[in-house]
């Protein structure tokens, strides 16, 4: 097996009397996409910090690259920061140089490194404006290639969807799955789940401060051992919310589509003969549950441990 | 590169390629020489007009002498500065009588005549007598000096002559008594009229004031912006925050020095000249003799100051949003600076005293207080040392407790953070 890119030890960061992250430990596999997972306030950008290096942790260890953590690590690691901004009274290629030279680039590479960006992206005209000028969308095109502009073979992004319009969003997913096929590593940090199941080969969910789930997002899909059924129908499938006492639980409601979870006690497929009956049936298969019921579940079992699963 | 050294180019070309930046090192002198120039501008020319003047003497005996001095540059230091300034003052004679004060008044109303004295009958005779200027303008300085000079001068003669004196003896004897001081100091004597030293201490300490709150300022508004734009997430996973922290107070230092030595240097051209003119004008030597030594303490002191106050500014910049957030916690701040202008006075009058020595020594007054020694006497050598060395090692006691208070104010968003709060960030490991 190789080396893990990034490995957290029983990692503790404690602001005050607040513990914000709480003994976490996690390995993070070359050419992956991981996703960290929570809800706000979780931890996962005090994690985060410690990982890019802007904070120490107070306890535990963090290796990167299968070193011990040291200062030009940062050098190696594209970090899109969820608060994140730009100088407004740079332009946009003297922000790209400055920041660019703070990661460690010699000149001549950065030159060529911006104009390539600048071109993918399709802002290469811009790049004597100035921040202030530019519109949102073009500024969330000048951050992201501030995270990829030094070709870090770790990319950390933090909430990288937030605030971002569908046109980048899509830009950046593209992007994101491009650079792990070049075997590059990214940790993607999230409270939006589908961006999850689109992207994750792998994650880690945390709840105030713990690690409370973590592996392969297959087998942690695999070894729920829930039965969920995704319905879509027509006409009035109001009867099935007082369904619920013999064993069936709706997940999600829309006007066509239904995620129900179907207890021990029940039967699909005499439920399907049963709803049936009611309502006009244009789908009806068995799913895997959505890491959203998988988050849910790890929550409503806290303070058990959760045993951490490693492939 | 280093990244210390990337932050410090950066902020330094950031600095001096501002427009803002090259327009006040240019304009900077401009405006202050204005202050000066300005004035007196006004002065050359109100003064550039010819004075008309009358005196209604009731003695008969002064307005005669009156009118022999007032023109006389030998006596009178009025009359030196107004031929200096190519100005003119007439003077007539009127004799009492009852339309006398009337038609002169109407003159005056008029602006025909710029004023008239009325001396009274008792001037010389009664020490209580008093004499009338009256003008349109009170306040021409110039034209209330001219009649005031020559009628004491006027009336001393006379009271003199009545009493069997002869003025020009008084005179004479009154002239010849000269005084010099001197500074005396390591075997050598210097002229030193001594004033120079109280104002080149004022002088010094009011630039260095300002520079350090405008500068001070500066890098304190550079913290807010990269905290405000939320950038500062960014450069901290890139660069560690001392080092960010260096780059930038040196950076800006820098750029300071630049503006500051241009100033400096713009400033002695425009006062030597200024000066020089203002000796041939009167005749005396009013150039301060100012020892080059003097120029590389100042140099020293400032550089120190500086880089204490504008860390302490740094560290008050990471604590805010916003450059209204910060007047709470950069209060302590300025008090450290407006400490030493205060006590300035009480220093340079008595500056071997024990409490000015103490006062001088505190790093933190060093830059006004010991400069301020240093001009009016010449401190024991050891005690300029000592501020040094107390000095450099607050500046590194203050990069430590920036950098502690620096690092964890740039990731806090969302309040003001009072100074207790902030004590406590200084010991997160």
């Amino acid at each position: 097996m190789p080396t893990p890119v990034l490995s957290l030890e029983n990692v503790t960061k404690t602001y005050g009397r607040q513990r914000a992250v709480n003994a976490v430990s996690f390995d993070v596999q070359p050419g992956s996409i991981f996703g960290l997972l929570g809800p706000n306030g979780a931890g996962k950008t005090s994690t985060i910090r410690m990982i890019t290096g802007i904070t120490m942790p107070d306890s535990g260890t963090i290796r990167l690259f299968g070193e011990t953590q040291h200062e030009d690590h940062q050098n190696q690691i594209g970090y899109m920061p969820e608060e994140r901004g730009l100088y407004r009274k740079l332009t946009v290629r003297a922000q790209l140089e400055y920041l660019g030279s703070l990661k460690g680039m010699e000149s001549r590479a950065l030159a060529s490194a911006i104009d390539y960006w600048l071109g993918r992206f399709e802002i290469k005209s811009w790049e004597k404006k100035k921040t202030s000028d530019l519109s949102k969308g073009m500024q969330q095109k000048v951050q992201f290639i501030l995270t990829l502009l030094h070709d870090p073979a770790l990319l950390v992004l933090d909430e990288p969807l937030s605030g971002l319009d569908p046109v980048n969003a899509e830009l950046i997913n593209e992007v994101l799955l491009e650079l792990r096929d070049k075997g590059k590593t990214i940790i993607l940090s999230t409270h939006r789940m589908e961006q999850v199941e689109q992207l994750c080969d792998e994650i880690a969910m945390m709840n105030e401060g713990k690690i409370v789930l973590a592996g392969k997002v297959l087998e942690l899909k695999a070894r729920s051992g829930r039965t969920l059924v995704a319905m879509r129908f027509a006409g009035d499938a109001s009867f099935l919310k007082t369904y619920g006492e013999s064993g069936v639980k709706i997940l999600e409601h829309t006007p066509n589509e239904m995620l129900l979870e179907v207890g021990p006690s029940e039967k699909p497929g005499d439920l399907l003969k049963h709803v049936a009956e009611y309502l006009e049936i244009e789908k009806w298969e068995l799913v895997k549950p959505p890491i959203k019921e998988l988050f849910l579940e790890a929550i409503a079992k806290q303070p058990q441990v959760v045993a951490t699963l490693q492939a | 590169m280093n990244k210390t050294l990337i932050v410090l180019k950066h902020e330094f070309l950031q600095k001096v390629r501002s427009r803002a930046f090259i327009i006040m090192t240019l304009i900077g002198p401009l405006l202050m020489g204005a202050i000066v120039v300005v004035p007196a501008y006004f002065a050359s020319t109100n003064t550039g007009d010819i004075r008309h003047l009358a005196i209604i003497d009731s003695t008969g005996r002064l307005a005669q002498s009156m009118k022999a001095s007032v023109n006389d540059t030998a006596t009178n230091v009025f009359a030196r500065v107004a031929s200096a300034l190519q100005s003119k003052v007439l003077l007539d004679i009127v004799s009492p009588g009852p339309n006398a004060m009337d038609s002169l008044g109407r003159l005056v109303e008029a602006k025909v005549l710029t004023g008239y004295m009325t001396i009274p009958a008792n001037a010389i005779t009664d020490s209580a007598s008093t004499a009338q200027i009256k003008l349109h303008n009170p306040s021409d300085f110039t034209a209330v000096s001219y009649l005031k000079d020559s009628y004491r001068n006027a009336v001393r003669d006379a009271k003199l002559t009545s009493r069997g004196i002869d003025p020009n003896v008084v005179s004479n004897v009154e002239s010849g008594v000269h005084v010099e001081t001197m500074k005396l100091e390591a075997g050598t004597e210097k002229k030193d009229s001594g004033s120079t030293g109280v104002i080149m201490a004022f002088i010094t300490a009011f630039i260095l004031y300002m520079t350090m709150i405008l500068y001070g300022t500066i890098i304190m508004n550079s913290v807010i912006e990269e905290k405000s734009s939320r950038v500062i997430e960014l450069i901290a996973s890139s660069v560690r925050p001392f080092q960010l922290l260096v780059g930038k107070v040196l950076g800006v230092a820098g750029a300071g020095l630049i503006q500051i030595g241009v100033w400096a240097i713009m400033l002695v051209l425009l006062t030597t000249l200024g000066l020089t003119a203002a000796s041939a004008m009167l005749g005396q030597d009013v150039l301060p003799s100012i020892s080059p030594f003097l120029f590389l303490y100042m140099i020293l002191f400032f550089i120190l100051g500086f880089l204490i106050y504008a860390t302490l500014y740094a560290a008050i910049g990471s604590t805010a949003e916003s450059a209204s957030d910060v007047q709470q916690v950069s209060m302590p701040v300025v008090m450290l600076l407006v400490v030493p202008f205060v006590l300035l006075q009480g220093v340079i009058q008595s500056p071997s005293s024990t409490k000015s020595v103490v006062l001088s020594l505190v790093p933190f007054f060093s830059p006004i207080l010991m400069l301020a020694r240093i001009f009016t006497e010449t401190p024991p050598w050891w005690q300029i040392v000592l501020a040094v060395a107390l000095m450099i090692g607050t500046f590194f006691g203050c990069l430590w407790l920036a950098a502690r208070i620096y690092r964890v104010g740039i990731l806090m968003y969302g309040k003001k953070f009072k100074l207790s709060e902030i004590a406590k960030w200084v010991r997160y490991t």
